[in-house]
């Protein structure tokens, strides 16, 4: 499906547009599809309760009962799909873009296959990794430890096992997903077939990186192995990944080799204004936790950043009319209840996090915790709500974004760009319904300031909430 | 077709008053903790560091971000 969606892109961007355009005209509402949905919902609801309460069900029982499930989760998507959108939407895009759909399931086929055929390459690839690693650490001149037959390799206080998983294999099927995308969208931009060369060149370059990875993990964790195993570990693969992605799209887009493009010189960057203090966030995020074990204790560091990233970019933003508006504190005060409403405790997390901000001396806590605050209220919104409803609400509507007016509507814009903001939350139906304010809140009379102080507000009243409850496990 | 500020919001809280209902009824299936909803929505630690999914998604994002920025730097303009 999300193949035939991404190969029938063009078509399903006029059919959304046309079938949103007829709704808004003629005022039709969804109620008759949604009172089909809640039917089968119900049913659902209290059909797979009959296997929480504990109750065990013979083997035939067990059969009717996935059964009910599978029919009842079926029409319930098709009810709900049908009153997020009518019939004649899915019915138009399917019947235009029947060669991508079946290329899609050729597509979902071949993916099934692969990984079939992957699992034959964990073995080989494991054993190449293993050997590279060790080959990288007797570089370092460090004494080290090598069991080629357990795949054990480390010094004497850090020892890892180089499983199947370690081999860089999901790395390279990432990359190329990624590559395969970026081909696919510029097709018309790019040399053909020389521009398949960038996909050898990632899945080499995944299967080197990996081997620094590890490599630089066992440094690392025979320096501090907690830094290692819960910081360097998790976050180690994501940065390599991005580090390759974005430096072969920078090399294609230079090297007229791949690039028709190459020819048109760099001009200046509307959107780095509008990315860049986010981007600053994460990268320095992600940095910042692969050296810590467990909390972050280097936070301060991704407000000083992202503060610089939009120093920097400060001109941009002059014309900007910053005003408050009480329609924006009040729907800040909105997002805050939806997000107590919505968020689960998590009292271990909360303990754990409590533990390590009582570990540290009192002034590190509270110059900590002043970051902390200080960055969710003014560096976190700014930057977050330029990204996602400055640059995404309007990229979504037009590739050339800084030619729409900032809040103009478009149902695309407002679902992608709330959407989105929710998946970047590890919270995503608060975090998506938290989006859907926002850009009700820039709507109202296009104002992007009025969106960071809604943002803002909720974020106050989160810090404020989590200071008093030590619901710490709000911030994670 | 533009709409106007007022507009917007009205056409908004009309139609997302019932996706709304919609997103609540998943919700409350989610909290029944049902065998579903668990599956669906339940914990998604997978043991993997790299696919813990907050990690994932900090990548994914990063990625997209970078991406998107080098293309409109090399991006032609009218």
């Amino acid at each position: 499906m999300v193949a035939s969606a991404f190969l029938s892109w063009d078509v399903l961007r006029d059919e959304l547009d046309d079938v949103l355009e007829e709704q808004q005209r003629s005022g039709a509402t969804a109620v008759p599809w949604l009172i089909a949905h809640l039917v089968p919902l119900t049913a659902l609801a209290l059909v797979t309760s009959i296997r929480s309460s504990g109750r065990v069900l013979s083997i035939t029982g067990a059969e009717i009962w996935v059964s009910l499930c599978v029919v009842l989760g079926l029409a319930a998507i098709v009810t709900w799909a049908f009153a997020l959108l009518p019939p004649r939407f899915w019915m138009r895009w399917i019947t235009r873009s029947r060669a991508a759909f079946a290329a899609g399931a050729l597509f979902g086929w071949a993916a099934y296959v692969l990984g079939g055929f992957a699992q034959f390459l964990w073995s080989p690839i494991q054993r190449w990794t293993f050997a590279t690693v060790v080959l990288l650490l007797r570089l370092t001149r460090q004494p080290i430890i090598v069991d080629a037959d357990k795949f054990l390799i480390g010094t004497p206080t850090f020892l890892v096992r180089v499983g199947g998983r370690c081999s860089g294999l999901e790395g390279i099927g990432l990359i190329c997903a990624f590559l395969g995308m970026y081909l696919w969208l510029y097709r018309r931009e790019m040399h053909f077939p020389h521009a398949f060369l960038l996909l050898p060149m990632g899945v080499l370059a995944m299967w080197l990186m990996n081997s620094v990875r590890i490599a630089s993990l066992i440094v690392i964790g025979s320096w501090d192995p907690g830094a290692g195993f819960k910081g360097f570990h998790s976050v180690a693969g994501w940065l390599f990944f991005n580090f390759i992605a974005c430096g072969l799209i920078w090399a294609s887009r230079r090297l007229g080799l791949f690039s028709k493009a190459q020819s048109v010189a760099p001009g200046p960057n509307p959107a780095a204004a509008y990315l860049v203090p986010m981007l600053a966030i994460i990268a320095t995020s992600m940095i910042t936790v692969a050296f810590s074990s467990g909390f972050e204790v280097l936070y301060p560091l991704r407000m000083i950043i992202a503060a610089l990233a939009l120093w920097w970019y400060r001109a941009e933003f002059a014309s900007m009319q910053w005003k408050v508006s009480w329609f924006a504190v009040l729907s800040g005060v909105l997002v805050f209840a939806l997000w107590i409403a919505l968020v689960s405790d998590s009292p271990a997390a909360d303990r754990g996090f409590d533990k390590a901000l009582h570990g540290l001396p009192f002034v590190g806590a509270a110059v900590w915790l002043l970051f902390r605050i200080a960055g969710s209220v003014t560096t976190v919104p700014i930057a977050e709500e330029l990204a996602f409803r400055g640059y995404v609400t309007r990229k979504l509507i037009s590739s050339e974004f800084e030619t729409v007016a900032l809040g103009r509507f478009t149902w695309l814009s407002f679902l992608g760009s709330s959407i989105l903001f929710g998946a970047m939350h590890s919270e995503w139906l608060a975090g998506t319904a938290a989006g859907m304010v926002f850009a009700a809140v820039l709507y109202r009379r296009g104002s992007l300031p009025d969106a960071v102080l809604a943002h803002a507000t909720t974020n106050g009243l989160l810090s404020a909430y989590v200071l008093s409850l030590h619901r710490w496990s709000l911030w994670s | 077709m533009a709409l106007s500020g007022h507009g917007r919001v009205v056409l908004l809280s009309r139609r997302h008053i019932w996706l709304g209902l919609s997103v609540c009824a998943i919700v409350l299936l989610a909290g029944a903790k049902s065998a579903l909803a668990l599956s669906v929505f339940g914990p998604t630690e997978t043991g993997v560091p790299e696919i813990d999914p907050t990690t994932a998604v900090s990548g994914l994002m990063l990625c997209a971000g970078g991406a998107m920025l080098l293309l409109e730097r090399y991006r032609s303009r009218k």
